[in-house]
């Protein structure tokens, strides 16, 4: 099985037979109304979808996974065509304020899971950079001249983020002083491409990664260090190793947050408390991502095995 | 087999005005043009920089406004009480409904809401072993035993490669699709053959539904039509009806006089005459029209996908985002065969002759595709292999891919990296710097100049109106990029295309090989091998001009060979009489005669970069592509179907341009050829 709306079929085939059993000792769901939860085609964000899908499936509720573009989402609970999404990542804060904007989207609460996102580059980078991955390393002629390209005028050449990311790189190159020329992929799936075909032939390369995630977070690479975020460090010059600018240090950690349309939220208070129960550790996504990853599960196959070896862990948020 | 092809645009063949007094010659408008380029250029340094960047204190605040009406015309607009996307989503739902029945048959099965768990109801789909007997026996009434094995191998391969819950999924959807837009598309096309007028008002409508980005429109159909099947049918109908609807009127319009005096001798009502005369009679030109949109469907699978259609689409992109590079390679053959499937029964239904000899047995036809329905249907309730097939007999060729584009880049990857390098820093870079260095006040009062030349003068005002309001949103600079970026892709396709179409027009053998491959390249979504480029090459332009280059390369070496092989076999047979070596009949006799078949090519690559230069944001490119990614990115849909709209004036303005050169150069008197 590869495909989320097939396992769905299966199972409400099967559902005469299995549901009952599962179903009657647990919270009941008010109604048989399909609950509508989007898959991005991403590994991480499906895995933390599908436990929670299979959750709410356990708890008597009808899942839909709807196959959707990831900034497409917001449009939709927002207009009430889909009804949850527990895998939002925090670094799109444009998309997240527009929606709660609109009074119809709320935020419940965030998955546990901490997102660390700054520059990432391969282990061997660190021949080539001595000091790595302290950030001071990227100062040296040698490590400037390795990592840049025809193409950048001598400066590092800094695999940047897709639009909708808020990296906030060009004030942090400005305000630390670096040599550095950003690099756009367009896309997710580009900015991953560019990264694991360097890797492959071993080319110098240095560019944004986040975790969790299949291949900034499997150990090839490290991130750099730069000094850690303070909400001054973006309000008061300063702050910092330069006392003219600001955004010299690190992005703040992150959160992978929930999202709820509000009439649904309203129709079904049970499922707001799950979804406020409902926390994974950032190794427990780890996993998930791998099994795939390495282990060719799908999202639903690892979001399945997932529950069945913490039903310890889960079997509470149902009570 | 599917044949050619294209964006066709309408008709732009507008006979040539009569020549106004006041105009100058046509070389002395090109002189003036050319001296006003060469002058901007010459003159950076010395001329107002207003004459190159718009000035910011001139630019006009639509980006915002735009924001602001669409928002209030999509979300607070009402109609009788009710936001307005009650009454289309009501409506979308109406039409969608024979297609989520379509899917519930095939793919999904049914499941009817009880109150709680236990009081649902749920009905299997179709077994498998149902789908594939049931498409081989309509494939071999249709058409015989070609179509019933091509039919037959389509399906098993869904089997074999776990792509069947997939593939059944986008058949239901892709079809329905077709369906409806053949439904359409007859009767937008007899009604602008009817009236005139209509053409007027609809022919500027098709060519922006044809050539805007659907990036740039999806958050309006999403807010109006909802999330799913109903929106990515919506979106498909906006890009793939015009060639539809312009295919009905083309046809029409070719028809000789006789089939319009048998419509009326036969006393025929005007519905039965268009119903049984004109149309069978048109049927050639329609069959084009249908393979477009069967192509044009297809090509919006994998945007559909993101929209909450599902399906191969959503496998395509599941696989490429986590660089499962194979994986997304067997899904997206995936749809090619179904795209080549799908034509091939709407052509052979549509080339059936009755035949007089054999009694037609409808009854007894149906009665077996209802037996080859239901029986595996309903054994399969009690034998699981019947009702899902079994995992085990699946198998994958992914491994293999991916280790193919891992040694491509393990040991050429140093060649690839030089020809990054090459195409930007020699092509790419300087072409735009001399773009911008001409600044727009030249290139537009230069493109009035050409239009003028071109006896055009209509088209040489609107464009230089629309150039100038594309510089006052602020919009020039990534109008440039997004241009430079078209032309450098149209220079490779040519450069690899024409002479490969020239090779395949001269030889049956290279012919049928380069079929296969161009209808390859053409149905598979592009998705699929801009990921392995950008592995090999990186992001930035040289691969959004590679990625450009491989879609529209397959039209470059279509037209060409078309054109090539369409030249009068008797004139060649002439100039070989008269004793003209093989060089001189091809450069002397053949090229010539093919002239008018190239030009159209020309501009056919043309609108397929255009076409394709959106998808290159995807990849890092910076022009107003990435404007329209970008603005559904920041939740601003305004920008976003602005940019877009410049993307789509962009294509039309050259589309025009080329195709009045085109025409100039087949003048006196043939109006622009159509080669199909």
């Amino acid at each position: 099985m590869r495909f989320p709306l097939s396992s769905v079929t299966l199972a409400s085939m099967l559902c005469a037979s299995l549901c009952i059993s599962s179903g009657e000792a647990l919270a009941a769901a008010q109604s048989q109304d399909p609950v509508r939860l989007a898959v991005v085609s991403a590994p991480d964000a499906d895995f933390i979808t599908n436990v929670f899908g299979t959750l709410l499936k356990k708890a008597g509720y009808n899942i839909q996974y709807v196959h959707t573009d990831y900034t497409a989402q917001f449009t939709a609970i927002e207009l009430g065509d889909l009804e949850i999404s527990p895998a939002i990542w925090s670094s799109s804060p444009e998309l997240i304020a527009a929606a709660l904007a609109s009074g119809s989207v709320t935020k419940v609460g965030s998955v546990g899971v901490k997102i660390r996102e700054t520059w990432w580059y391969p282990n061997y980078v660190a021949e080539l950079c001595p000091g790595l991955p302290d950030w001071k390393a990227l100062k040296n002629p040698a490590c400037i001249k390795a990592l840049s390209n025809p193409e950048t005028d001598g400066k590092i050449n800094y695999l940047g983020t897709p639009a909708d990311f808020d990296a906030d790189d060009e004030r942090r190159i400005a305000a630390l002083g670096l040599d550095v020329h950003i690099t756009l992929p367009g896309t997710m799936a580009a900015m991953v491409a560019t990264m694991q075909g360097a890797i492959e032939r071993k080319k110098p390369i240095i560019g944004f990664g986040f975790v969790p995630h299949w291949l900034y977070g499997s150990g090839v690479g490290t991130f750099v260090d730069f000094p850690p975020y303070e909400d001054a460090c973006r309000s008061d010059p300063a702050w910092g190793v330069n006392p003219d600018l600001v955004g010299d240090c690190a992005l703040p950690t992150g959160d992978i947050i929930e999202l709820i349309n509000n009439d649904f939220a309203k129709r079904e208070p049970n499922v707001t408390d799950l979804l406020k129960k409902f926390v994974l550790t950032n190794d427990d996504v780890a996993w998930g991502i791998l099994k795939q990853d390495k282990g060719g599960l799908t999202p639903e196959a690892a979001a399945a095995e997932w529950i069945s070896t913490n039903e310890k862990k889960w079997s509470p948020w149902l009570q | 087999m599917v044949t050619v092809a294209s964006i066709t645009f309408g008709a732009t063949s507008v006979a040539p005005l009569l020549r106004p007094k006041w105009l100058l010659s046509s070389r002395l408008w090109v002189a003036f043009g050319l001296i006003l380029l060469v002058a901007a250029y010459i003159g950076r340094e010395v001329l107002p920089e207003g004459l190159y960047v718009w000035p910011k204190q001139w630019l006009l605040p639509l980006l915002k406004m735009s924001n602001d009406v669409l928002n209030q015309l999509l979300r607070r607009s009402e109609i009788f009480g009710e936001p307005l996307r009650v009454w289309t989503r009501a409506g979308g739902e109406a039409v969608g409904l024979p297609m989520r029945g379509l899917q519930n048959l095939l793919t999904t099965g049914w499941s009817f809401p009880g109150r709680t768990a236990a009081e649902t109801v749920t009905l299997p789909p179709l077994s498998w072993v149902s789908v594939v007997l049931a498409a081989t026996y309509m494939g071999w009434l249709a058409g015989g035993r070609r179509l019933a094995v091509l039919a037959f191998a389509t399906f098993a391969y869904f089997l074999v490669l776990n792509l069947w819950a997939q593939a059944t999924l986008t058949l239901a959807s892709v079809a329905f699709a077709i369906v409806v837009g053949v439904i359409f598309g007859l009767v937008l096309g007899v009604m602008l053959f009817r009236w005139r007028w209509l053409e007027t008002v609809l022919n500027p409508v098709f060519d922006v539904m044809q050539t805007i980005p659907p990036f740039s429109y999806l958050v309006p159909v999403l807010i109006l039509f909802g999330f799913g099947p109903v929106a990515a049918l919506v979106a498909t109908l906006i890009f793939a009806l015009p060639p539809m609807a312009r295919a009905v009127v083309y046809g029409l319009r070719r028809l000789p006089d006789h089939t319009f005096e048998l419509s009326s001798m036969t006393g025929a009502s005007r519905w039965q005459g268009t119903s049984k005369i004109l149309l069978p009679s048109a049927r050639d030109d329609l069959l084009l029209g249908v393979n477009q949109l069967v192509m044009m469907a297809l090509a919006m699978v994998i945007l559909a996908s993101m929209i909450g259609a599902g399906g191969l689409g959503a496998e395509v992109l599941r696989a490429i985002q986590s660089l499962k590079i194979g994986r997304g390679l067997e899904a997206g053959i995936a749809i090619t065969l179904l795209a080549v499937l799908l034509y091939g029964y709407g052509h052979s239904i549509a080339v059936r002759r009755p035949s007089h000899l054999s009694r037609p047995q409808p009854i007894r036809h149906l009665a077996i595709l209802a037996a080859i329905l239901v029986i595996p249907t309903v054994a399969g309730v009690a034998i699981a292999p019947l009702a899902q097939y079994p995992a085990e007999l699946t198998i994958s060729t992914a491994d293999f891919w991916s280790r193919v584009i891992s040694w491509l880049n393990g040991n050429w990857g140093d060649g690839f990296e030089t020809a990054r390098l090459t195409i930007t820093l020699g092509v790419i870079r300087p072409l735009l710097t001399i773009l911008r260095n001409l600044g727009w006040a030249s290139i537009v009062a230069s493109m009035l100049c050409f239009g003028f030349a071109l006896r055009r003068p209509s088209l040489a005002v609107l464009s230089c109106a629309t150039l100038i309001l594309i510089a006052a949103i602020g919009y020039w600079d990534k109008l440039l990029i997004t241009f430079n970026l078209v032309t450098v892709g149209t220079l490779l396709s040519l450069f690899v295309g024409a002479p490969l179409g020239v090779w395949a027009g001269s030889s049956r053998r290279v012919h049928a090989v380069s079929e296969v491959v161009v209808t390859t390249l053409q149905t598979l979504p592009s998705f699929v091998y801009l990921v392995p480029v950008v592995m090999l090459l990186g992001p930035g332009d040289a691969t959004a001009v590679i990625a450009i280059a491989l879609y529209s390369v397959a039209t470059t070496v279509r037209y060409t060979d078309h054109a090539i092989r369409n030249v009068d076999p008797t004139t060649i047979e002439a100039a070989v009489a008269f004793g003209a070596t093989p060089l001189q009949t091809f450069w002397k006799v053949r090229l010539p005669l093919a002239r008018p078949g190239l030009m159209l090519g020309l501009n056919q690559t043309i609108l397929m970069c255009v076409g394709m230069v959106v998808i290159t944001a995807l990849v890092g490119s910076q022009g107003l592509e990435l404007e329209t990614v970008d603005a559904i990115a920041r939740v601003e849909a305004g920008r976003g179907l602005l940019a877009g709209l410049a993307i789509s004036a962009l294509a039309i303005i050259l589309d025009r341009y080329v195709g009045a050169v085109a025409e100039k150069l087949n003048a006196p008197g043939s109006p622009r050829a159509k080669s199909s």
